[in-house]
C-alpha cells in the first residue's frame, strides 16, 4: 500500500537502509584496521590513516551540509526525512571511523581537540535523536486534543470564574485568589521552562492556603468547595501548559549545543588538516 | 417622415451601460435621439451597488467597441467615466422619466410618459435590464412612515441604530451582515431558514445569529408600520419592535409585463425566459430593439458593445460583425472548411445537446470553448487526469477505452455525442482514456464553468446530460462487463436522488430494495455495536453501496449517511438482482466486492478507535477532499519546517498553519487546503481565477482581483488575502553578506505594507510548479507530515495511523 511508504518515520526509513550502509562502512574500516600492520603504531599518518582521515573529513563536511540542505526548500531531489535518516547513521559511523583514524592516540593538541569535538557533537546529536523519538508522543499525550492556545483560553475562563466566586469569600482568601490570577505565569526563564516543578506558583499557594487554613469551613461554605474545584482544574491545566512548554524547549534546546559544536568542529577540522600539512 | 423634426429617429429606454453606449453612438452619428431614464441619475443598477464595490470588466478577451469608456474599477470610478461620456457626447438624456406605454409601429412609435407627455420616435431601443421595479411593503402605514427604505448604499453610514432587515435572500443577508457590527440588527424571515441564499451567505448569517450579533425573527410576516415601529405577525402572536430603520429587501418584479405590453413575445413561461431577438437585436416587433441583460447579454462589457452595434444597425450598417467575431475566428483557427457562420449554424444541427441554445449563448459558449481537430489516435484525455471540461463531437468519432489493461476493449462515440460529463458531475478523476477515432474529428471542449452555467440555464441540456451520465456511470462503476442493452435497462429503472449533508440514505435493519451509486460527494458507513454507533468506512464518489442486502436477502447491515452533499443514482433492487443472476461475470465482481467489504468491516470493528478517527476526519472535510495534509503528532517535533518551506517556496506566505486545526488521537489536521472535489472557493470567483489542473491541484491564477469571495466561501479557512511580497535574497548572499531576511525568516512586510496595498487571495497550490511534490511534506525532517488522497486514507487509518 502506498500509504505505508508515505508514512514512515526518519528512524526506520526504508528498512533501516542507512543504518545498514553505515554498519557496512564501519565493518570494512575495522577489518582494514585489524588487517593493516603499519610500521610503528597505528597513526593518522599511515596510508590507511589517511584514507580513514579523508573519509572522516568528508563525512564531517557532508554532515554539516545538512544545515544548508534543510534550508533549500525549493530543492526537489530528496525528502529531508531521507537526509536526516542518513545524517543520523553516518554521524554515528563517524565516531568509529575517526577513532580508528586517530589510532587511539590522544594528547593536548589540535588533533585530539578535533576528535573530542567529534565526540561531543555526535553525543549531542544522539541526545537529539532520543528527544525526537520520545517527546512528540509525550507531547501528544499531554495535549489530549487541546493546543497550548486552547489551554490558555480555558485558564483565563477559569480565572474569571475564580474571581467571581472569590468575592464572596473571606478577605484573606480573596486576596490570595487575586494574587493567583494576577501573578501566575507560564514560561518564564529557561530554567523555569525546563523544570516547571520548581516554579513557585501563586495558584498552588492559594489552593494550599485554602486547604490548610479553611478546610474546616468547606462543609459550611459551598463557595469554598466550589473554589477548590476551580483551583484544582486550573492547577491541572497549568501543569499541562507548563509541561507542553517544557517539552517544546527540550525538543529545541539540544540544537543550541549540536550546531555550535558542529561549527566548532568544522573550524577545528580545518586547523587539524592545515597543521598536518604544515608540519609534515 | 424621416425628415420630420418632431419625431426622434431613436428613443432609448434605460440609461444603463447598453442604453448609455447607444446614446453616445447616436450622438456621435448625429441621429435625433433621446435617452429616457426613470431615476434621477444614469445607470441605476450600478448606482445602487454598495459603495466601493469592485466592478468587473469581463470577459477580458472581448474587445470594447463603444464611444463610452469602460475599465474595471470601483463603482465610483465607473460611474464617473460614464457621466463624463454623457457630457462629452452631449447625449440628449431625460431623467425622472418613466415610459408607461408603447404603441404604434416602426417609423412612428408613440411613447406615453409617466407625466402624460407623449414622445414620437421611429425606432425604440429597450435597454431596461432585468432589475425591474423593487417590490415594496404593502402594509398599513408603509406609505406614510419615513424610516422605511428598500435599499442600502453604504452600511457604514449607520451607527448605534436598531435596524430591522426584512427578507431572506442574498440582498437582505448582505445588508444585515454589513450593518451588524455597529448596530442592533434584526432579520425578519417569513420562513425558518435561509436556504434560498448563496451558501456562503447562509453560513455567514447563521454564524452571526449564533454569535448573537443578529437577532432572527423566524416565521414572521410584517403586519403594520407606524413611525418608529414595525409589527410582525408571528406564531406567538403579534410582536411590535421599536426601531430607527426598516430595510425591506423584497426582491424586484421582472420587467416582463411591460415588455409584453410593448408587443414583444417570450419563448416560454419560465421565470427566467428572455425575449428572442434577431442578429441585429430586433425583436418580433419591427423597429423595437432589445439590448443588454434583457436581450441575454448580462455582462456590462457585452451590453456596452451592443449599445454601439444596435445604433449602427439602425443607421443602416447591417454588415457590422459582432465584436466577438475575431474571438470566434481565433477559436476556429484550426478548423478547415468551415467559416464562422456555417460552424455556428451547424452546431444546432450536429449537436443535439446545444439545440436549445440561443444564438448569443452559442457564440459565448464557442468563445469560451476550445475547438480542436485531433487526428486518429490522438489522446484527448487519460484515465486519472483531473480535468473536468465537457467535449462534444462536432464531426468524426472518438474511442473510449473501457478496460485499462486491455486497450482493445472500447466503445466508439460518433458525431453529436458528448463525453466528459461524469468528471464534471463527480469532480473526480477521469475514469477512462479517450482517443480520437477518425482523422476528420472535430471536438468542442467546453470548460467547467461555462458548462455548469449552461446546465443551469438550459434545462434540455441538463436533462440529456444527466440521462447519459446515468448510463455512463453504471457502465463505468458497476457493470463494465454488461452489454449496452442491459445497462440501458438498469438505467431506465434508475433515478437521481440527492442528499444533504448528514441525511440518511438507509438505516441498518431496513429492507434492501435498491443499490446506490454515488455520483457526487461521499458517504459514511456506520453500525450499531454494543449500543454505540461506530463508523466503519467512508465511501467516495464513483462507488456503489447497498449491494450487501441485495445479494443476501438480509436486511441492511449498516447505516449510510451523506458525509457532504451527495448526488446518487438509485437503482431498482429487483431489476439489479435479476441482472446479476443472469450474468455470472457481474455476479463474481459484485461478490468479490461484497467479500472485501466484509473483511474491511471486521477489521474496523476490531479497532473502534479507528472508527472515531474516520468520523473526526470526515467532520474536517475529508469527505470532499482530493488531497489533504495530515500530521502524525506522535512523530511531529514541532519544528515548523513545513510552514517555513511553504513560505519559502511561495513568496514568503505560508499557506498552511501547522498548529491551528483540530487533533484527534495522534492525527492532526492543520489548516491547509483540502483541494475539494467541488471547490467551494470556485463557486463565486468573478474573474474565474481559481483553476484545477490535471493533477487535481486547485490554485489561484494571477487574474485574482482581490474580491475575497473565495475566503468567505471556504469552509476550512485556508485562503488568505495577502499583499505581493518583495523579493528575497539568495541563501548565500544572506549567509555571507547578511542581506535581507534569511531562509525561513519572516519578511514582516505584511505588517509594513501600506493599508491600501493591493491584496490577492493566496492558498495552497500543492507546489504544482515545483517538481518533487508538496514542499511541506518534503521539508518534514521526521516524516510526520503526509498528504493523503481519499482512496488511501481508509488504509492509512486501518493501519492505525502510525508506524514508528
Amino acid at each position: 500500500m502506498i500509504s505505508n511508504n508515505v508514512h514512515e518515520s526518519f528512524l526506520v526509513y526504508r528498512g533501516l537502509k542507512f543504518f545498514w550502509l553505515a554498519v557496512a562502512l564501519v565493518f570494512v574500516a575495522i577489518i582494514l584496521y585489524i588487517w593493516h600492520e603499519p610500521l610503528g603504531e597505528p597513526n593518522g599518518g599511515t596510508w590507511l590513516g589517511y584514507i580513514l582521515g579523508v573519509i572522516s573529513a568528508a563525512l564531517v563536511i557532508w554532515l554539516t551540509w545538512f544545515g544548508v540542505r534543510k534550508r533549500q526548500y525549493a530543492l526537489s531531489a530528496t525528502k529531508l526525512k531521507v537526509w536526516l535518516s542518513a545524517h543520523i547513521y553516518f554521524g554515528l559511523a563517524l565516531v568509529i571511523i575517526a577513532t580508528l583514524h586517530s589510532g587511539f592516540q590522544i594528547g593536548w593538541n589540535i588533533h585530539s581537540a578535533t576528535y573530542i569535538l567529534v565526540l561531543l557533537t555526535v553525543t549531542s546529536g544522539v541526545f537529539g535523536v532520543f528527544v525526537y523519538a520520545r517527546y512528540p508522543k509525550l507531547m501528544t499525550k499531554n495535549h489530549a486534543g487541546l493546543s497550548l492556545d486552547e489551554m490558555m483560553g480555558k485558564i483565563s475562563e477559569l480565572d474569571q470564574d475564580i474571581l467571581k466566586e472569590g468575592q464572596q469569600l473571606p478577605e484573606e482568601i480573596n486576596l490570595a485568589l487575586l494574587e493567583a490570577v494576577r501573578k501566575t505565569y507560564i514560561g518564564g526563564n529557561i530554567f523555569e521552562k525546563l523544570s516547571p516543578k520548581n516554579v513557585i506558583c501563586p495558584t498552588t499557594e492559594a489552593r494550599n492556603l485554602i486547604e490548610t487554613k479553611f478546610s474546616d469551613m468547606t462543609l459550611q461554605n459551598q463557595n469554598i468547595s466550589k473554589i477548590i474545584a476551580l483551583l484544582a482544574k486550573k492547577t491541572k491545566l497549568l501543569r499541562r501548559a507548563r509541561r507542553d512548554i517544557q517539552i517544546k524547549v527540550i525538543l529545541r534546546i539540544w540544537l543550541f549545543f549540536h550546531i555550535p559544536l558542529a561549527i566548532g568542529l568544522l573550524g577545528a577540522l580545518f586547523s587539524h588538516i592545515l597543521a598536518v600539512f604544515f608540519y609534515w | 417622415m424621416g425628415n420630420n423634426n418632431d419625431i426622434f429617429q431613436v428613443a432609448i429606454i434605460g440609461s444603463g451601460p447598453a442604453g448609455l453606449s447607444a446614446g453616445a453612438r447616436a450622438a456621435v452619428l448625429d441621429l435625433r435621439h433621446i435617452l429616457l431614464e426613470k431615476s434621477d441619475h444614469s445607470s441605476d443598477t450600478i448606482y445602487k451597488f454598495q459603495k466601493g464595490k469592485h466592478v468587473m470588466a469581463t470577459p477580458d478577451v472581448l474587445p470594447l467597441r463603444s464611444d463610452v469608456d469602460f475599465n474595471m474599477g470601483s463603482r465610483e470610478d465607473v460611474l464617473d467615466t460614464w457621466n463624463t461620456a454623457l457630457e462629452k457626447h452631449q447625449i440628449n438624456v431625460r431623467y425622472n422619466t418613466e415610459v408607461k406605454a408603447v404603441s404604434g409601429q416602426k417609423g412612428n412609435f408613440e411613447l406615453t410618459l409617466g407625466n402624460g407627455d407623449v414622445i414620437n420616435t421611429e425606432t425604440i431601443i429597450l435597454a431596461i435590464g432585468l432589475q425591474g421595479n423593487l417590490n415594496v411593503l404593502r402594509i398599513p402605514g408603509a406609505e406614510s412612515v419615513t424610516h422605511l427604505q428598500y435599499q442600502l448604499d453604504d452600511p457604514d453610514e449607520y451607527e448605534h441604530e436598531t435596524i430591522i432587515v426584512i427578507g431572506a435572500g442574498d440582498a437582505a443577508i448582505e445588508n444585515a451582515l454589513g450593518l451588524c457590527t455597529h448596530n442592533t440588527v434584526y432579520i425578519a424571515n417569513r420562513g425558518n431558514e435561509f436556504s434560498r441564499a448563496k451558501e456562503a451567505n447562509e453560513a455567514a448569517i447563521l454564524a452571526e445569529i449564533d454569535r448573537g450579533r443578529i437577532i432572527p425573527l423566524y416565521n414572521s410576516n410584517s403586519k403594520e408600520c407606524t413611525q418608529g415601529t414595525l409589527t410582525f405577525d408571528t406564531p406567538d402572536g403579534d410582536v411590535t419592535i421599536e426601531c430607527d430603520r426598516v430595510i425591506a429587501r423584497l426582491g424586484a418584479s421582472p420587467p416582463r409585463k411591460f415588455v409584453e405590453a410593448c408587443g414583444v413575445t417570450f419563448p416560454s413561461d419560465a421565470r427566467n425566459a428572455l425575449p428572442e431577438v434577431s442578429k441585429t437585436y430586433e425583436s418580433n416587433v419591427k423597429g423595437l430593439y432589445i439590448v443588454g441583460a434583457l436581450g441575454g447579454y448580462p455582462l456590462i462589457k457585452q451590453a456596452i458593445n451592443q449599445g454601439y452595434e444596435v445604433i449602427e444597425f439602425i443607421n443602416g450598417n447591417t454588415d457590422l460583425d459582432p465584436a466577438d467575431e475575431p474571438l470566434i475566428t481565433e477559436t476556429l483557427k484550426d478548423i478547415k472548411n468551415f467559416d464562422n457562420e456555417t460552424f455556428l449554424k451547424e452546431i444546432r444541427t450536429r449537436l443535439p445537446i446545444f439545440k436549445e441554445l440561443n444564438p448569443l449563448m452559442k457564440r459565448s459558449m464557442l468563445v469560451e470553448s476550445r475547438v480542436t481537430a485531433p487526428s486518429h489516435g490522438t489522446i484527448i484525455f487519460e484515465r486519472g487526469d483531473y480535468t473536468n471540461s465537457v467535449y462534444t463531437i462536432f464531426r468524426g468519432s472518438i474511442k473510449i477505452q473501457t478496460n485499462e489493461d486491455d486497450p482493445s476493449q472500447h466503445v466508439v462515440l460518433k458525431q453529436g455525442a458528448f463525453f466528459g460529463e461524469v468528471g464534471l458531475i463527480s469532480g473526480r478523476r477521469r475514469s477512462a482514456t479517450i482517443l480520437s477515432n477518425a482523422d476528420d474529428t472535430i471536438l468542442i471542449e467546453t470548460p467547467r464553468r461555462t458548462m455548469i452555467k449552461l446546465r443551469e440555464d438550459v434545462s434540455s441540456l441538463r436533462k440529456s446530460m444527466d440521462k447519459e451520465a446515468i448510463v455512463r456511470q453504471i457502465q463505468t462503476y458497476i457493470a463494465s462487463s454488461l452489454d449496452i442493452d442491459a445497462i440501458h435497462k438498469l438505467a431506465e429503472s434508475a433515478s437521481i436522488e440527492n442528499f444533504r449533508k448528514g441525511k440518511v440514505l438507509f438505516n441498518e435493519g431496513d429492507e434492501g430494495d435498491a443499490l446506490y451509486l454515488i455520483s457526487k460527494g461521499s458517504v459514511m458507513v456506520s453500525k450499531q455495536i454494543g449500543g454505540k454507533e461506530i463508523t466503519l468506512a467512508y465511501v467516495a464518489a464513483g462507488n456503489y453501496i447497498g449491494e450487501m442486502a441485495l445479494m443476501s436477502d438480509l436486511p441492511r447491515t449498516a447505516t449510510i449517511k451523506a458525509a457532504v452533499y451527495c448526488e446518487t443514482i438509485k437503482i431498482n433492487g429487483d431489476i439489479f438482482r435479476k441482472l446479476v443472476n443472469e450474468n455470472p461475470s457481474l455476479q463474481k465482481e459484485i461478490e468479490e466486492k461484497y467479500g472485501q467489504r466484509i473483511v474491511e468491516t471486521e477489521k474496523m470493528i476490531e479497532q473502534p478507535e479507528a472508527g472515531s478517527i474516520v468520523e473526526f476526519l470526515i467532520g474536517e472535510g475529508i469527505g470532499e477532499a482530493t488531497d489533504v495534509l495530515l500530521i502524525d503528532e506522535s512523530i511531529c517535533v514541532g519544528c515548523n519546517n513545513c510552514e517555513t518551506a511553504c513560505a519559502e517556496t511561495h513568496g514568503g506566505i505560508s499557506r498552511l498553519d501547522r498548529e491551528a486545526g483540530p487533533t484527534f488521537a495522534n492525527v492532526h489536521v492543520p489548516t491547509s487546503c483540502r483541494h475539494c472535489e467541488h471547490p467551494h472557493c470556485m463557486t463565486d470567483c468573478p474573474p474565474d481565477a481559481i483553476k484545477r489542473n490535471s493533477e487535481g491541484e486547485v490554485y489561484i491564477t494571477n487574474d485574482c482581483i482581490g474580491c475575497g469571495n473565495c475566503v468567505k466561501n471556504c469552509p476550512y479557512d485556508v485562503i488568505q488575502m495577502a499583499p505581493e511580497p518583495p523579493e528575497k535574497p539568495g541563501l548565500f548572499s544572506w549567509l555571507l553578506f547578511g542581506k535581507g531576511p534569511g531562509p525561513g525568516e519572516d519578511y514582516g512586510y505584511q505588517d509594513r505594507a501600506p493599508k491600501d496595498a493591493r491584496k490577492t487571495a493566496v492558498k495552497c497550490d500543492m507546489c504544482k510548479d515545483i517538481t518533487g511534490g508538496a514542499s511541506c511534506v518534503r521539508a518534514c525532517p521526521t516524516g510526520a507530515a503526509i498528504r493523503v488522497k481519499p482512496d488511501e486514507f481508509m488504509n492509512f487509518i486501518r493501519d492505525g495511523g502510525e508506524s514508528i
